[in-house]
């Protein structure tokens, strides 16, 4: 048949249907008048003769259906049957229908959040040329991970290499940027030429940077600058090209402007902004006296990072035989004695970039998602008991309409587009859900995630709310629809009685709960173990007392300052200053700051013992009076003073975790070696005080030590709030005309409270998950009691009859609910011993079997057992025996 | 109507009809009559399992159904074969004797 004629049927059946099915019935009505007819020839009376043929033809209704079957847009026709039909049955129970699709937007929600967050972070490649071929270069260097290379490494690596396209280097720095005489902090990075390019960005106006001729033997020529700065400041002027600016105290011009919307995405460690407002050019020179350069490469088409890694393994050796007196000698970089003859002390590993940004924040994504998939399956498992408990009561209706023809196919899928329905009407609730639990999400963790910022609500995941909404519906669905549609209890129809369920429906429903319950305790379980991960993070001795404090950044203008003196004259006019101010206690300062994401790590150990292996410190600047700001209890010994530091003095404050570590016998008056590049120092210890914690709340084994130093941080104790100070503490800074503005003014709680970020993060959304759950849960078993408790209305009532007490009908009830969520917390406890074990790294001073935290698990699951049953045990014991027994 | 003596094999009802109507158009208990006479009772085909399998035939469009007026002067709705049909006649035809020559081998084969 051709396609037009198909077509042209296709809209008869749809648009015609009371003529076809008007035809379809006189056929058949012709078809048993003829069979009767024969019948009566036969000798049957009319009567008879007709019965026989209807007998023969075995169902009128039942060909009529199968007929219609065959027809062409049956199965369009049918759907929109089976929707109409679900609409109405749905609005004739609004609470059911309500309660299954606010169940199912929860459920859903959470889930295309964290799609949308996976997608944003791990899924979608970087918006550069070729992502999968940029990679960075990790080096380890001296037994200590994460150094970041030398520029002399660098320039090898460009010129040797044979794996790598290009070799680039970044270097985050601070900017000043003055213009027309307004000073402002920006930030910058320092960049070899071929970096942007390496990333695909080209200047949309002016130039790129070139450091043979931007680039002079102590300073840069010319910058690129960000789109927005360029609207911001320069009111997005092209004539600005060729303009100068000052730069830290140096001109510069700008050489041209990048595009709208680059953004820098690296490693956390390598820069903590996303956006760069100036890019310096920056030179690479041979020397390997320092490190700490970020490296950027690109691959070559077809190296795999194997191969990559196998090469880099090969100049890493070649690298120490050429210099030796950097690798194995005591020359370089933080050398020490120890280091003299020792193996090899330089370490390449290449990783792609995206693997090396969101490396970090793996763990945590994939336990946020594991916990939402739960919350869906709990959900899809709630949905199901709901579904078939309302099944029960619907037994009568199903059978009237098997009655009247429905095959058992028919009615599967009129109960599976129900489900579809309500799973439909869940996910677009869940998108509205999604989209503020994103907003929720960046509001909570303040970019702490990598690539945060590209999560949105797209067509992807509205595709995956469509996928979504088809695979719970089938979750959820099938099992009642299968199960109502065999028809169990055939023989409704007859009797108006309500029957006792069968017992396979009970265990069906019994085994349903069980899993809820089962389900529900994992993300309990892990939430619990996070929180008092957190509460032990934010009880954690740190050693100082972040409580009332503002600090605020003042970098220094070396070149104006060059001298100790002079930088000391300026630090303390502003500290004068900034004490003059309304509210202020006591003003000092230090650099850097704890907690701060630019510690400085040092090694060290005891000078007497220079062969033996050095230990990893962080080390911190700080005048006399510090330690009383900032609330550092001084253990022994004696803080700084003026003459430490007017006298350039050797002298050191440890803190109680070092001075354990190298004189358990006492500190005071010992020597302690400083490894610098190139050099050492040599200190008195005068003073030890608490355990500081300066890298992370987490970290507990780094230990800290201080100099007498002039460093612009300052921490001011106050009971005003940073943006109370923000302004007084500018003008002071800038009355003292050292030529740089304040930045970063904030509470020193912020700097704390961004240590413990990433864990209040995941306690909170997890927390969020767990007691969706558990509230899922609770209502599924609520609902089964309830539910099962109105089926036994009768064999109560009987057993009330017979002298049973209402205390025993209460027990019998209780025992149920308890029963339920035992098994269910046993067999969920499996879970809890694997899902736990997976976060071991997430945890912080807390075992992932915690018996407190299991324990409260437990106790909650059996407290919400009793709760459930609350109900259905008073209604128990309302059962009057007699209606009970007489409404049979 | 009695039980079908044989269980007619799936798909053996389409060719059934479309060879009972290559003599003529039929209506539907025609076509279940002619089919048991035609084979001496071998095969009984109910209206249950008649009527889908014309009407499956005209959706593909092999047969086509109009109102004519019976012999006993009744309206029916009689089938007849288009062209499509006896194209598809012929092609289950082919494949019908396929069938039989392969289960007459196997079942002469010794």
């Amino acid at each position: 048949m051709t396609a037009a004629n198909r077509i042209k049927r296709l809209f008869r059946n749809l648009l015609r249907r009371d003529l076809v099915e008007d035809m379809l019935d006189a056929e058949l009505r012709a078809y048993v008048d003829e069979v009767t007819e024969r019948n009566m020839i036969k000798g049957m009376t009319r009567e008879e003769a007709r019965r026989q043929a209807l007998v023969e033809a075995g169902g009128i209704e039942q060909i009529k259906e199968e007929v219609r079957e065959t027809w062409l847009g049956y199965g369009i026709e049918t759907v929109f049957q089976d929707i109409r039909y679900a609409s109405r049955s749905l609005l004739r129970s609004p609470a059911f229908t309500f309660i299954v699709v606010a169940t199912l937007a929860l459920g859903i929600g959470a889930n295309l959040t964290m799609f949308s967050l996976m997608r944003a972070v791990l899924w979608r490649p970087l918006p550069y040329p070729e992502p999968n071929r940029i990679v960075t270069i990790q080096v380890d260097a001296r037994n200590r991970p994460n150094t970041g290379a030398t520029p002399g490494e660098v320039f090898d690596l460009k010129e040797r290499s044979r794996s790598f396209e290009q070799v680039s280097m970044i270097d985050s720095v601070e900017a000043n940027l003055e213009y027309q005489g307004e000073m402002e902090h920006v930030t910058a990075a320092s960049v070899s030429d071929d970096f942007l390019p390496l990333l695909g960005a080209r200047p949309s106006l002016g130039r790129a940077l070139d450091a043979r001729i931007d680039r002079g033997k102590e300073q840069a020529f010319a910058i690129l600058i960000s789109d927005e700065l360029w609207r911001r400041r320069f009111s997005a002027d092209p004539g600005i090209i060729g303009e100068v600016v000052r730069i830290n105290d140096a001109d510069m011009q700008i050489a041209g402007v990048l595009p709208a919307g680059f953004r820098l995405f690296l490693p956390p460690s390598v820069t903590g902004s996303e956006q760069i407002d100036v890019w310096l050019p920056n030179a690479l020179s041979a020397t390997r006296q320092y490190r700490g350069i970020p490296i950027v490469a690109r691959l070559r088409p077809g190296i795999t990072l194997g191969q990559a890694n196998a090469e880099l393994q090969t100049l890493a050796a070649q690298f120490e035989r050429e210099h030796p007196e950097f690798y194995s000698g005591d020359k370089g970089w933080q050398a020490s004695p120890a280091d003299r003859g020792r193996g090899a002390k330089v370490r390449f590993t290449v990783r792609l970039l995206h693997d090396d940004m969101t490396r970090d924040a793996r763990p945590a994504l994939f336990l946020l998602t594991g916990a939402v998939g739960f919350v869906l399956l709990i959900a899809c498992v709630n949905v199901a008991n709901l579904m078939l408990a309302r099944g029960s009561a619907r037994q009568r209706e199903l059978e009237i309409r098997r009655a009247l023809g429905a095959g058992r196919s028919r009615i599967v899928r009129q109960l599976l587009t129900e489900s579809l329905m309500c799973a439909a009407a869940g996910a677009a609730i869940g998108l509205f859900c999604a989209r503020f639990g994103l907003e929720a999400i960046g509001h909570l963790s303040d970019s702490r995630i990598p690539l945060q910022s590209r999560a949105g609500m797209d067509a992807a995941v509205t595709l995956f709310a469509l996928v979504l909404s088809v695979v719970t519906s089938m979750l959820f669905g099938l099992l009642p629809a299968w199960r109502l549609a065999s028809g169990e209890t055939g023989h409704t129809l007859r009797a108006g009685r309500t029957e006792t369920p069968g017992a396979g429906a009970r265990r069906l429903q019994r085994a349903l709960v069980v899993a809820e319950v089962a389900l529900s305790i994992v993300p309990l379980a892990c939430g619990g173990l996070m929180l008092r991960s957190f509460v032990n993070l934010l009880n954690a001795p740190l050693g100082f007392n972040p409580a009332n404090i503002v600090t605020a950044r003042v970098p220094f203008n070396i070149r104006r300052y060059p001298q100790m003196e002079q930088q000391w004259a300026l630090l303390r006019a502003v500290l004068d200053g900034v004490r003059a101010l309304p509210g202020v206690q006591s003003v000092s300062a230090a650099s850097p700051l704890p907690l701060a994401p630019d510690q400085q790590g040092r090694r060290v150990g005891r000078s007497d013992q220079p062969e033996a292996p050095p230990i990893l410190a962080t080390q911190q600047g700080a005048i006399p009076g510090y330690l009383g700001v900032i609330g550092t209890p001084l253990l022994e010994g004696r803080d700084f003073t003026d003459d430490d530091l007017a006298g350039q003095r050797n002298v050191a404050i440890i803190d109680e975790g070092l001075a354990k570590r190298l004189w358990p016998e006492g500190a005071i008056g010992k020597r302690l070696v400083v490894y610098r590049t190139g050099w050492q120092s040599d200190l008195e210890v005068v003073g030890v005080t608490a355990a500081v914690r300066a890298t992370r709340v987490r970290d507990e084994d780094i230990p800290h030590f201080m100099m007498p130093s002039v460093d612009m941080s300052l921490v001011i104790k106050t009971r005003r709030t940073a943006s109370q100070m923000a302004g007084g503490i500018k003008a002071a800074v800038d009355a003292a005309r050292g030529g740089r503005a304040a930045f970063d003014i904030r509470p020193m709680s912020d700097y704390v409270s961004d240590s413990v970020g990433d864990t209040r993060f995941i306690v909170l959304v997890l927390a969020a998950f767990a007691v969706a759950s558990v509230l899922l849960a609770a209502v599924g078993l609520y609902g089964t009691l309830v539910y099962l408790t109105a089926q036994r209305t009768r064999e109560f009532g009987i057993r009330l009859a017979l002298g049973s007490s209402v205390k025993a009908l209460v027990a019998i009830v209780i025992r149920e609910s308890v029963l339920l969520a035992v098994v269910g917390a046993a067999v969920g406890l499996v879970g809890v011993a694997a899902a736990t074990r997976a976060i071991r790294g997430l945890l912080y001073g807390v075992q992932p079997l915690d018996g407190v935290t299991l324990a409260g698990v437990i106790g909650l699951v059996g407290a919400v057992a009793l709760g459930a049953a609350g109900v259905p045990a008073w209604r128990a014991t309302r059962i009057d025996p007699q209606t009970s027994l007489r409404s049979e | 109507m009695l039980e079908p003596a044989i269980e007619l094999l799936k798909g053996t009802l389409d060719l059934l009809i479309l060879r009972t109507l290559v003599l003529r158009p039929m209506h539907g208990s025609a076509i279940a009559e002619r089919i048991s006479q035609v084979t001496g009772g071998a095969f009984q085909v109910k209206a249950g399992s008649l009527f889908p399998a014309l009407h499956r035939l005209e959706q593909e469009g092999w047969v086509e159904g109009e109102w004519h007026e019976s012999a006993e002067g009744r309206r029916v709705r009689s089938y007849s074969l288009t062209r499509d049909g006896r194209r598809q006649l012929a092609l289950e035809k082919k494949t019908w004797m396929r069938i039989v020559q392969a289960m007459d081998a196997l079942l002469e084969s010794t």
